[in-house]
């Protein structure tokens, strides 16, 4: 159940698992560089009082997010609602 | 302060709220194995829940309310420091959880140092799983939209809560948590641009301010010991097991680890965007306590329907947060403390006990929520007490290579939460909270008691890189 699981799925540890590389060249290194990126922008936004980053850009960036964030959501689950119908027609078809 | 037709639009919200949720809890019966077991849950979906799980009522209200009291150096101290200490988390020990995960936070606490450790760690999380901030800020909703005392709203909250934690599916609750993170991010963000303007920008902040210059500083609102204290409670994330077990649902270490950092991206855009509001209640609502405030400033703000549904988001989210953390305490008190003490206790036994925690801890939360004026404060007492105690034995559990021993596990645990529960109702002048000093406390004694007695025999911890290595 619940959060204090971290998980009930238990895994086969005798099976060995391929090594994960972090990539800082790539996407891994872009997030975090990203992240820091934009601390300094939202630092100086606030430290030179920067109204038109404080009360526009960053809010909007924010709803811009949730939209994205929100629509993938909503787009993933549909896909996996469409794939559990098609299992469920799948096996009345055989029955 | 809400139109017939936002009363209209709330009802009707939770009408569909409740509908989504039990059609996702009854038609997709295996959506949880797919969310939470199966490990398939694909980048963006992580980002969703984990986005969704950070942000609920008090978080949202309650970060407002820090950013009020404490200005801009809260958001330099806090919020950078707390997403820079998840790097580590998000590159390197969340990935190795994502393939590592058939244990619990007790378990793993178990296997480190062994039952007696467990137990106190059990009763340190059930601690802080009591996050009543979620009854405090559902207060001061209902008190500024419809005038409603804050027990009847309080009430009202556990009532649900307690119903949705003992019958409901996780499932429903996953989707929900979507929609409110939508309604409230989308509120959230809208409001600053139109009142930004409106109210005078800066300059009016420095107005507001000026005979508290110290909380425009980004370095000076806060004490050095206060900014210490926060940036330890940063890492309260290393023992929390919500952010594992949505690492263990990703689809792959990978996938969990981007997801992770985009996450961090997020977080720090919604804290900025929540620190000019919070400058906005200094400005706009002074007079108000800054929940109330924070309240009275969105709902004054945005137009009718979307206040409508900023108030079912606040609401929605506080229910959600609590019930998972009523489950998880309920658990906690049942499984982990009870049934590890008791050894042989039925699955009907613990059952029970579960669900009577469940209630207890809704009476508990009734009773204490209202003692604090500020929703936040909850928040930073359990967190403390689970930083204290928690934090040094479990990340040395996780990462730490060298010597563990149970006297180094039990007396890091006893002597930073013995020493927090102390100095909590003993302060010491020179000292605004004595976190530092504790955790130090906790982090010397994990030393000292590990050159007591022998590790136990089954080393099976991340840190000893058993799961990478696929022994």
């Amino acid at each position: 159940m619940s959060d204090n699981k971290i998980d009930e799925n238990k895994v086969d540890n005798n099976k060995p698992t391929p090594v994960d590389k972090i990539e800082w060249l790539g996407m891994d290194g872009l997030l975090v560089f990203g992240y820091f990126c934009l601390v300094a922008i939202m630092f100086c936004s606030i430290k030179y009082r920067i109204d038109i980053l404080t009360g526009w850009v960053f809010p909007i960036t924010l709803l811009l997010i949730v939209l994205f964030v929100t629509f993938n959501y909503a787009k993933t689950l549909g896909g996996f609602i469409k794939m559990q119908n098609q299992k469920a027609k799948d096996a009345k078809n055989k029955s | 302060m809400l139109t017939s037709i936002d009363n209209i639009i709330i009802v009707l919200a939770v009408i569909g709220v409740v509908f989504v949720a039990v059609y996702f809890s009854k038609t997709v019966s295996d959506m949880e194995s797919y969310f939470v077991c199966n490990k398939t849950l694909p980048w963006s979906l992580t980002v969703g829940t984990l986005v969704a799980t950070w942000y609920g009522g008090v978080g949202t209200l309650g970060s407002v309310e820090w950013f009020a009291l404490f200005g801009l150096s809260m958001w330099t101290m806090w919020c950078i420091t707390a997403h820079v200490s998840r790097i580590p988390l998000a590159l390197w020990v969340g990935p190795k959880m994502q393939l590592r995960t058939d244990m619990t936070v007790p378990d793993l606490l178990n296997k480190t140092y062994g039952k007696k450790v467990a137990i106190l760690g059990a009763f340190l999380m059930l601690i802080y799983s009591c996050q009543f901030g979620n009854v405090t800020s559902s207060g001061f909703v209902g008190k500024v939209a419809w005038d409603a005392p804050y027990m009847v709203t309080g009430a009202i909250v556990i009532i649900i809560t307690v119903v949705i934690s003992v019958a409901a599916g996780l499932m429903g609750v996953a989707v929900t948590d979507m929609i409110m993170f939508f309604f409230l991010g989308a509120a959230v963000a809208i409001t600053v641009p139109i009142q930004w303007t409106r109210m005078g920008g800066w300059k009016a902040v420095e107005t507001a301010l000026a005979d508290k210059p110290e909380l425009l500083d980004p370095l000076g609102g806060l004490t050095p010991l206060q900014a210490l204290t926060f940036m330890i409670i940063a890492l309260v994330v290393y023992a929390d097991p919500a952010f594992y077990q949505r690492f263990s649902a990703s689809d792959s270490p990978k996938s969990g680890r981007r997801a992770m950092l985009t996450c961090l991206l997020i977080w720090i855009t919604m804290d900025i965007v929540l620190v000019a509001q919070g400058m906005m209640v200094n400005v706009l609502h002074p007079e108000l306590d800054p929940g109330l405030g924070y309240v009275t400033l969105v709902l004054e703000t945005l137009p009718v329907g979307f206040r409508a549904l900023f108030v079912v988001a606040l609401l929605g989210s506080a229910i959600s947060a609590l019930d998972s953390y009523f489950l998880c305490a309920g658990t906690i008190a049942a499984y982990d403390i009870y049934g590890k003490i008791k050894g042989n206790a039925s699955q009907k036994e613990l059952l029970m006990l579960t669900r009577i925690s469940i209630v207890i801890l809704g009476a508990i939360a009734l009773a204490v929520a209202f003692r604090f004026k500020v929703a936040m404060d909850i928040f930073l007492v359990v967190a403390s007490v689970w930083a204290a105690g928690g934090v040094v034995p479990i990340t040395a559990a996780l990462l730490f290579k060298g010597k563990k021993t149970p006297a180094g596990g039990m007396l890091s645990m006893l002597v930073g939460f013995g020493s927090y529960v102390f100095f909590y109702f003993n302060p010491i002048g020179f000292m605004e909270d004595p976190l530092p000093i504790c955790f130090l406390l906790s982090f010397i004694f994990f030393c000292i008691g590990n050159l007591i007695g022998k590790p136990l025999e089954q080393h099976d911890t991340l840190s000893e890189g058993s799961v990478m290595e696929g022994k």
